[in-house]
């Protein structure tokens, strides 16, 4: 018994308690693409006393479900990231035991790479209803609607942007046709298949304010967006229910307004923050506009998303 | 729309598919190896048993670019599944195929058995068991891979895994999600069944016994030249992107833009330590179920690699979050739910080393009155140190490239190795890309270089 009880005490010491879990620690629930610096956090440490652990747990998507999942004894006191997209089905579900705080917007459109039209001489498409015509044949990618939230907020926008079910997959059949690539996320999307990182495809599925990230030393961007009827997502933090430690949450939230953290999401994470206080790089002024205009505002995802994305299946018959 | 019983068939199509490419790619491989001798045979021992125990984003990273705008999914992912596979399965075969007595082989040749008629009649029925069960080994592992589904299938394929996560992650549909992990439970036990047909499941001691060799002919060296510059293309693919020596420098970093929640280093230190409670936990008991009799227990021993990533993984984050408000670390999460994964591999090694020991050795140590910590410890233990060095080895190996259920656990400062690679290597910037490529590399190296060692080990029992 004796060398069981040592067995256990040594691995309890094995275990290195690198996850502290006092009282003052605070955990903070959010995606993958969530970036703080090592300043911002020992700032945030400094003004409320409370110890800041990032729980990283998967994409949007994943994140939601984790937390729905857990939600009797969440492994997060707060939550970032939750989008417009998976919003009504974290409320149905009751995970926040607070109200939601907008902490960032940034409008899904398509991007396209400006030097592969130049050098091929063809005129890039003005929106993405046009992406089923011949001439952009076999040079469009999507992400998986089911696996992205880009993808979803695409779906989304086809569904605003036609009067019927009928009509929309009237589009999606068109893009299938014209032999659009669907990737399995964002990343594989833009760092595989996008021409400007070595792949075929010119026209990728992204945010209004990627080009900023394409800017070359000359100042000019490889890439434009098409900023006519974006799909807006927008990303909340909140308390969640059941959290241990509600203060410390209601810390975080506060701080993820606040104008330091603000300023650094446009670098950090290419969205744009809802702060009107925070001042925007400068490359962004340029190559990073917000879109001209945004549709799918008032749709109902939560009630929809499961049929939507069925429909979609059948069309790419998966 | 797919139906429960399409998914099924799907499922039990890429598994059975992915395990036949695999072992139609071994044997060739597992006939040149034993064509060759000396250190030479270490080093390609170790080189076709490192794809077996990379991570399996890894050989998605470096087949999307080539299989990007394919339509031949199935294709591509049963190619992956066939290149991580049949290396090990070589492996296997090799030791089999040693351990037959070459007075049978010469007794054949004499009476004029060819090529084929001698791997008819001779090495087939004779490593057939071994070789049913590591072909089983690799169909369960195919049958719950996701990963390579989702990025080479382009949405194209939908396995059960696929769907549970999809269902679960996604739809939130737990329920849905429960009934197609219980099907692929169903899966993992018909392909049990299917295996055992072919005789007791069993590996051979990995590495083989004797020193025995066979000319390979030149099929066997062809597929055995290909499969050697498949692994360098891998190699060479990985060393571009890896910027070397720059991304090594940054090891010490976050990442481009604090993309990470720990330093690589760091998440090093948690890998380390993951392995040590994980073998502490899996190796007793896979020596344990090693020693016992009866040929359900291989069957019960291997039913947990069936079982879906996702029910597993969501389980335990369920269990963490009652530890962390009770306050307990979560630490010790990860490492258990490997083990259920570490366990059937190290139990399939150890098992044949177990089961041909001498029972005349065991009963003298019996009468002599030695207690069963002593008798094993200084006489079984001993006796069998080689598999008992490479199931460690393969332990700990695949500890450190677990991927699955780290990426459900190993979160906050928990992150492994294998979860900062895989978050390097997804998020913006070719600084992230090198440090996620230069990890592998360090994995590569510390693979072979562990394997060559336990390869070369001389002396037997």
């Amino acid at each position: 018994m004796k060398r069981i009880i040592g067995a256990i005490a040594a691995l309890a010491l094995l275990t290195g308690c690198t996850q502290s879990t006092e009282a003052e620690t605070v955990f903070l629930a959010t995606h993958d693409s969530f970036v703080i610096s090592d300043e911002l956090i020992a700032e945030f440490e400094a003004q409320s006393g409370y110890q800041l652990e990032v729980v990283k747990l998967g994409d949007t998507g994943t994140l939601t479900s984790k937390l729905v999942v857990t939600k009797q004894s969440p492994v997060a006191d707060a939550v970032y990231g939750i989008d417009n997209t998976f919003l009504g089905l974290a409320k149905s579900e009751n995970i926040f035991a607070s109200d939601v705080a907008e902490i960032n917007f940034s409008d899904v459109c398509f991007n396209y790479d400006v030097g592969w039209f130049e050098e091929n001489k063809i005129t890039p498409p003005t929106s993405w209803r046009e992406l089923g015509k011949p001439q952009f044949k076999a040079l469009t990618v999507v992400t998986n609607p089911l696996y992205s939230s880009p993808g979803l907020a695409f779906l989304a926008t086809t569904h605003a942007g036609f009067e019927t079910s009928a009509q929309v997959f009237e589009y999606w059949r068109s893009l299938r046709d014209n032999q659009v690539k669907v990737a399995g996320s964002w990343e594989d999307a833009y760092f595989v298949d996008f021409t400007r990182y070595g792949g075929k495809y010119p026209i990728v599925l992204s945010y209004a304010s990627s080009p900023a990230a394409e800017v070359d030393e000359s100042g000019k961007s490889g890439a434009a967006a098409l900023l006519e009827e974006c799909f807006r997502q927008t990303e909340y933090a909140a308390v969640l229910a059941n959290a241990k430690n509600p203060n410390g949450a209601k810390a975080v939230v506060e701080f993820l307004l606040s104008k330091n953290f603000q300023e650094s999401m446009p670098e950090n994470m290419y969205v744009y923050p809802v702060n009107q206080d925070a001042t925007l790089p400068e490359a962004w002024s340029k190559h990073a506009l917000p879109a001209i205009s945004t549709i799918g505002e008032g749709l109902d995802i939560a009630t929809n998303r499961d049929q939507w994305l069925t429909d979609w299946q059948d069309v790419f018959d998966n | 729309m797919i139906t429960e019983f399409q998914l099924l068939f799907q499922t039990a199509w890429l598994a059975g598919l992915s395990a036949l490419a695999a072992l139609l790619l071994g044997l060739p491989l597992g006939i040149f190896l034993l064509g060759l001798g000396g250190k030479i045979k270490s080093l390609i021992s170790a080189l076709f048993a490192v794809p077996f125990l990379l991570p399996a984003f890894l050989i998605g990273i470096v087949l999307l670019p080539i299989a990007g705008s394919s339509d031949l999914v199935w294709f591509w992912i049963v190619l992956a599944h066939a290149f991580m596979n049949a290396g090990f399965l070589a492996l296997v075969i090799a030791a089999s195929l040693s351990g037959i007595p070459s007075e049978q082989i010469e007794q054949a040749k004499l009476e004029g058995a060819n090529r084929f008629q001698l791997l008819r009649r001779v090495f087939l029925p004779q490593i057939s068991p071994a070789v049913a069960g590591a072909t089983l080994l690799v169909a369960l592992y195919s049958s719950t891979s996701f990963g390579l589904v989702i990025s080479l299938g382009q949405g194209k394929v939908a396995t059960l895994e696929t769907e549970i996560a999809e269902q679960v992650l996604y739809r939130l549909n737990f329920q849905g999600g429960l009934v197609l992990a219980g099907m692929q439970t169903v899966l993992t036990l018909l392909l049990i069944f299917a295996a055992s047909r072919f005789g007791s499941i069993g590996f051979s001691n990995l590495f083989g016994t004797s020193p025995v060799r066979q000319k390979a002919g030149w099929f066997s060296k062809a597929v055995g030249l290909g499969y050697i510059s498949l692994f360098l293309v891998l190699v060479i693919s990985i060393l571009a992107r890896a910027n070397f020596p720059a991304g090594f420098a940054l090891l010490g970093t976050r990442g481009a833009r604090d993309v990470l929640n720990i330093s690589v280093l760091d998440a090093g230190l948690n890998s380390l330590r993951n392995l040590v409670i994980a073998l502490v936990i899996s190796f007793p008991v896979a020596w344990w179920l090693a020693g016992r009799r009866g040929k359900y227990i291989g069957w019960l021993v291997l039913i947990p690699t069936g079982v879906s990533a996702v029910v597993i993984g969501l389980l335990f984050l369920i269990a963490a979050g009652y530890l962390i408000r009770a306050s307990i670390p979560i630490s010790l999460l990860l490492p258990i739910a490997q083990s259920l994964m570490l366990i059937p591999l190290m139990h399939q090694i150890l098992k044949p080393a177990r089961s041909n020991l001498s029972t005349e050795i065991l009963d003298a140590v019996r009468l002599d009155g030695a207690s069963a910590i002593k008798s094993t410890t200084q006489v079984v233990l001993p006796l069998i140190r080689r598999p008992v060095a490479i199931a460690i080895a393969f332990g700990s190996l695949a500890s450190l490239g677990e991927f699955g259920a780290a990426n459900f656990l190993g979160i906050a400062s928990d992150a492994t190795l294998s979860v900062v690679m895989f978050q390097l290597a997804s998020r913006p910037g070719s600084q992230n890309l090198s440090m996620a490529m230069s990890i592998a590399l360090i994995y590569l190296a510390l693979s072979f270089l562990v394997v060559y060692l336990v390869s070369s080990e001389k002396k037997e029992f």
